[in-house]
């Protein structure tokens, strides 16, 4: 047990760290904002697993929060392109330089909302089969 | 009487959309063989129109962005309907 909230306590941050990364640069780099939702929740789910229910950081209540928000600005992003420009989910947000951070238009508010979405999803999912009722 | 009809029926059906599902199979084009123009189409041109080095990701938020909200709702129904069972039980 002690090895195990060591070792967690080592390695979440890092992992949610990443995760970050991997949504952020989902334009850039492999990856996008599933797979970026996926590691984000899984930094959760070794605090849950190695320190119990004392220890979630996030309430169920908060998450699902968390998932309407990211759904609904996911369709507004989309809907941006349908009455800026003309047809829905279409690239109307200024596209910068190649390689940079902030550029590809919608790409990067896109992904971050899908791995917003993703993310509650799976930990949402995590703490319904875990939880005791 | 009835019931065996009905299994008889089922496995024609299953027969039937057998035999219509691998003839369109082989209708594909060969693997390693692809020669789509829409793929051409995405190499050539998304570097001017998107702008991302990264092209799997323009395709899915970009040129099929109405598909990736598909997913996502396909996994928002998922979840919807984990949390469903729970609250049976």
């Amino acid at each position: 047990m002690i090895v195990l909230r060591t070792y967690v306590r080592f390695i979440a941050p890092f992992v949610a760290l990443y995760g970050l990364y991997i949504a952020t640069h989902g334009h850039l780099t492999p990856g996008g904002g599933f797979p970026a939702g996926i590691i984000m929740a899984s930094a959760f789910i070794y605090i849950y697993l190695a320190f119990g229910k004392g220890l979630k950081v996030f309430s169920e209540e908060e998450i699902k929060i968390l998932e309407g928000v990211a759904a609904i600005f996911l369709a507004g992003v989309g809907l941006l392109g349908a009455f800026i420009g003309v047809y829905f989910f279409q690239n109307v947000l200024p596209k910068g330089r190649l390689g940079e951070v902030i550029s590809a238009g919608s790409l990067l508010p896109l992904n971050i909302a899908v791995s917003l979405k993703v993310f509650a999803g799976a930990l949402l999912i995590v703490y319904c089969f875990l939880s005791k009722r | 009487m009835y019931l065996r009809e009905r299994v008889k029926m089922r496995k024609i059906t299953i027969l039937l959309f057998l035999t219509i599902l691998i003839f369109l199979t082989s209708l594909l084009p060969n693997f390693a063989h692809h020669d789509f123009p829409v793929s051409k189409y995405y190499i050539k041109n998304e570097i001017v129109q998107v702008k991302a080095s990264n092209i799997v990701c323009s395709i899915v938020w970009d040129y099929r962005g109405f598909d990736t909200l598909g997913e996502a709702t396909v996994f928002f129904t998922a979840v919807s309907a984990i949390m469903a069972l729970r609250r049976r039980r």
